[in-house]
């Protein structure tokens, strides 16, 4: 076949499915091609009957194309079928084209149709009313809900889908654009495949075509497209719109938009009523309204942050306004600004918040801060918060005025880079403490370095808070105690030197009452033996006063001893055993008084359980007391006698020492436990006795008193409590 | 009183004042209490004296005697050396402490020592002997 056809062909059609009727065309066409083509001599000359016929059945296929009437002229010889041949070719071409063209569109406009959902028909219009069957595009089938050509494209069958209520108004508005407008476009139901429960929304646009001439209505053309999702969508949005209006309104945050350009307000929420006091109304007469209420000092901010806004940024900014009563009101501002495509700020949108209650809880917070903060700084104790490293991190201004210091000197410091070398045994000390203890003080006294030179002591305690919430770390927390610890350093001093000198007189006390004892002792021993060996009355008389004035200087010596050890030494406090005591005390005296046997001397002891008291102490006063009794017993009586009667136990005891001895006169009670006192010239002692036994008793923390009659005997009463 | 009948052999009394030594001689012949009174002026001559006879069985002394406040060696002292001593001694001798010391210390030191039997306050008397014959 020649190539110019085979190309055309495959061109413009489908090679494997090309029409019959064209194909022996196209034979006859590339055979006279070929023929043209081929060099004369070598081709064979064709009979005019042969070019006779190809001559028609060009004609008849240019007629085919409704073009014939300039073929006839033409002549049959060879050129001039090629002529035709060619005309052949390209009235051929040209139908293709048009066709491959009709195709497009239709293919297209069948696209369009079911992406949009519409359906397109044509109803021929015989005297002004559809009767007939027309056309109707397949998706107007579907569009009904049914299968494309399953009813006939009538009229008739299209208003079963309408729905029965809207079938008459569909009927009104159509005749009515037959008679008189010549268009509609209206809106109805349609039930899909006739189910009522498939109901969905058309629109429908149809457009009459008259004839040009008469002016008779000729076919209506329109289109019917599904509304349904349309509609549902306007209706949600619609309702969503109802609703933000609500919201809009009820919401407390103002909403607001400025036109920029024109400075107007376009929108403003209802609530602004509420945080500003001032009607929606006020703002939009007044555009400035929202600036001039803001208070002087806050404008400046507010007029910074719109630098911002010009630059297309958003912002957020807080200030305060003044309400219409006059309330001050802290409030949020978050705008969106619009820029046009010149860059200009076209709109602002924005929402302002009452952020009052969030400011007065702020504030109140720093100020309690601020509190706290004075409160440490004014504290004469210096806190201080040290790292896990012994590095400060936080100290008090209180720390520098103690060592001069400033606060930003210290912190950064290490803690061994101010205490004393000294005291940094104490500062590891108190690491390895804290660590055994977290959460409990511990105590301290360090040194501290002085800026001006030299060392302050400070007395505290400091926490282990290293896994605290908010402050982790030592918290240190203490004082100058300088002028205590010196104090306490001289105290401490002198004491050592009180006891030294107390031991040093303790030791004085017995070496001398040893000393001054001893030589009384033998000369009392001597005396007594040189008594025993003369029966010379005036001798013995004076070897007897020579024995009571050594013995009185003995007892005073014993007092004295007494007297000072009972001032001096800690009381030892043990089960007192009343029966050993007393025997004790019996024994003792009978070497003091061996000249008076026939005085009685009762004990009565009643024990009720543990008593605890100094023994040797009571040893003291009972034997002071009982030697007493004895020494001024009255010798004129018939039956002299001296009675101790105890009852102990745990609570006390009550020691009772009678006699029935001289007696004291009343006007002396008050004086006899004075130091030194003695009541008559008479009296033997050393005037210690009675002072020594009261002060024994107070040691004691006991009490004393006294009944005492002359002539007739006198009788103490103590009572001692239990020190155990 | 019998002067034959005496209570204890030999009595060794320590002490360093020459007139306790004295008085101590007189009262202890006098009544009886030893047919022999041993004087030692020192703690130091008194061990000497019982170290030099142990083996002395006469010359040791059934009862000794002993003040507590002397020079060099006090009577605890002597105790503490006494301890050192052999028990044929430690077994004839009773030790009765004889000083002038008040203090109720010294009282107990003596008499929680298990070589002191008793003790007594000066003046040495003859009632006090009496106590110490017949305890």
């Amino acid at each position: 076949m020649n190539k110019e056809v085979k190309h055309l062909i495959s061109k413009y059609f489908d090679e494997d499915h090309l029409p019959q009727a064209y194909v022996g065309l196209f034979d006859e066409v590339s055979q006279l091609l070929e023929i043209r083509s081929t060099p004369k001599r070598s081709s064979p000359p064709m009979a005019n009957a042969d070019l006779q016929a190809i001559c028609q059945k060009l004609q008849n296929s240019l007629s085919v194309f409704g073009s014939s009437q300039d073929v006839d002229e033409c002549g049959t010889d060879i050129p001039s079928l090629i002529q035709v041949a060619k005309r052949v070719k390209k009235e051929c071409a040209d139908r293709i084209i048009r066709q491959q063209k009709q195709l497009r569109e239709m293919k297209h406009l069948k696209t369009i149709q079911s992406l949009t959902n519409a359906g397109s028909w044509e109803l021929p219009v015989t005297n002004d009313e559809l009767c007939q069957s027309g056309y109707w595009s397949d998706e107007l089938f579907t569009v009904l809900g049914i299968s494309p050509g399953t009813i006939a494209p009538t009229s008739q069958s299209y208003r079963n889908y309408i729905h029965p209520d809207d079938r008459g108004y569909v009927s009104a508005e159509v005749s009515k654009a037959i008679r008189e407008t010549g268009r509609y476009d209206i809106e109805y139901r349609i039930q899909r495949g006739g189910d009522p429960k498939q109901e969905c929304n058309v629109r429908e646009i149809g457009e009459l075509v008259r004839d040009e001439v008469t002016g008779k209505a000729l076919r209506l053309i329109g289109v019917t497209f599904d509304v349904s999702n349309i509609r549902n969508t306007e209706r949600a949005l619609v309702k969503a719109n109802i609703e933000l209006r609500k919201l809009f309104d009820v919401m407390e945050d103002v909403f607001f938009s400025i036109n920029v350009e024109d400075q107007r307000v376009l929108q403003m929420s209802p609530s602004c009523g509420k945080l500003y006091g001032y009607s929606m109304e006020e703002f939009f007469e007044d555009p400035d309204l929202w600036f001039e209420l803001i208070l002087d000092e806050d404008k400046e901010v507010v007029l910074e942050n719109n630098k911002r806004l010009s630059r297309g940024e958003g912002s957020q900014v807080e200030y305060r306004i003044r309400r219409k009563d006059g309330e001050l009101r802290w409030v949020e501002m978050r705008i969106t600004p619009t820029l046009g495509p010149d860059g200009l700020l076209l709109r602002l949108d924005g929402i302002i918040n009452d952020v009052t209650k969030r400011r007065e809880a702020e504030l109140a917070l720093a100020n309690s801060e601020l509190k706290f903060r004075s409160l440490l700084e004014n504290s004469n104790d210096a806190i201080t918060v040290t790292s896990e490293e012994l590095k400060f991190l936080f100290v008090t201004q209180s720390l520098s005025h103690m060592i001069g210091y400033s606060a930003e000197e210290i912190v950064g410091t290490s803690v061994f880079d101010l205490i004393h070398p000294d005291d940094h045994a104490t500062v590891n000390g108190l690491v390895d403490a804290m660590a055994n203890k977290p959460d409990t003080p511990v105590h301290f006294e360090v040194r501290f370095r002085v800026k001006d030179g030299g060392w302050i002591w400070c007395e505290g305690s400091v926490v282990n808070h290293l896994n605290g919430d908010v402050v982790k770390g030592y918290i240190g927390n203490f004082r100058d105690v300088t002028y205590k610890i010196r104090y306490r350093k001289a105290l401490e001093a002198s004491n050592n030197r009180l006891k030294k000198t107390n031991n040093e007189l303790d030791r004085f006390v017995y070496s001398v009452s040893h000393d001054l004892r001893a030589p009384l002792a033998s000369v009392l021993g001597l005396l007594e033996y040189t008594m025993s060996e003369t029966d010379d009355g005036e001798v013995l008389q004076d070897l007897g006063m020579m024995k009571g004035s050594i013995e009185k200087l003995d007892r005073f010596i014993l007092d004295i001893l007494d007297y000072s050890r009972n001032a001096r030494l800690e009381l030892k406090v043990h089960v007192v055993n009343f029966h050993q005591l007393l025997a004790d005390i019996k024994d003792h005296l009978r070497f003091l008084h061996t000249g008076r046997s026939t005085l009685r001397f009762d004990v009565n002891i009643q024990e009720n359980g543990d008593f605890g008291s100094d023994e040797r102490r009571i040893s003291i006063l009972l034997n002071n007391l009982v030697s007493n009794a004895m020494r001024y017993a009255d010798p004129e009586k018939p039956d002299p006698f001296v009675e101790v009667n105890i009852v102990s136990g745990p609570k006390g005891a009550d020691i009772a020492v009678r006699d029935n001895g001289i007696g004291i006169p009343a006007e002396y009670h008050e004086k006899i436990f004075d130091m030194f006192y003695r009541i008559s010239e008479k009296s033997t002692g050393s005037g210690l006795g009675l002072y020594l036994v009261k002060e024994t008793i107070d040691k004691l923390k006991g009490r004393i008193s006294l009944q005492s009659v002359p002539g007739e005997g006198t009788t103490f009463n103590i009572f001692l409590p239990s020190l155990v | 009183m019998d002067p034959n009948n005496f209570n204890f052999e030999k009595v060794m009394i320590v002490d360093d004042a020459e007139i306790d030594r004295f008085l101590a001689k007189k009262v202890l012949t006098k009544h009886a209490f030893a047919k022999e009174v041993l004087p030692q002026e020192s703690a130091m001559n008194a061990l000497s004296y019982l170290s030099e006879n142990q083996e002395n069985k006469e010359a040791l002394p059934d009862l000794i005697f002993l003040d507590i406040n002397m020079p060099k060696m006090n009577g605890f002292d002597f105790l503490e050396e006494y301890k050192k001593l052999p028990e044929s001694v430690k077994k004839k001798c009773i030790i009765v402490m004889l000083s002038s010391s008040l203090l109720p210390e010294d009282r107990e030191l003596a008499m929680n020592n298990p070589y002191v039997c008793q003790f007594l306050n000066k003046p040495l008397t003859a009632d006090k002997l009496k106590d110490v014959a017949n305890p």
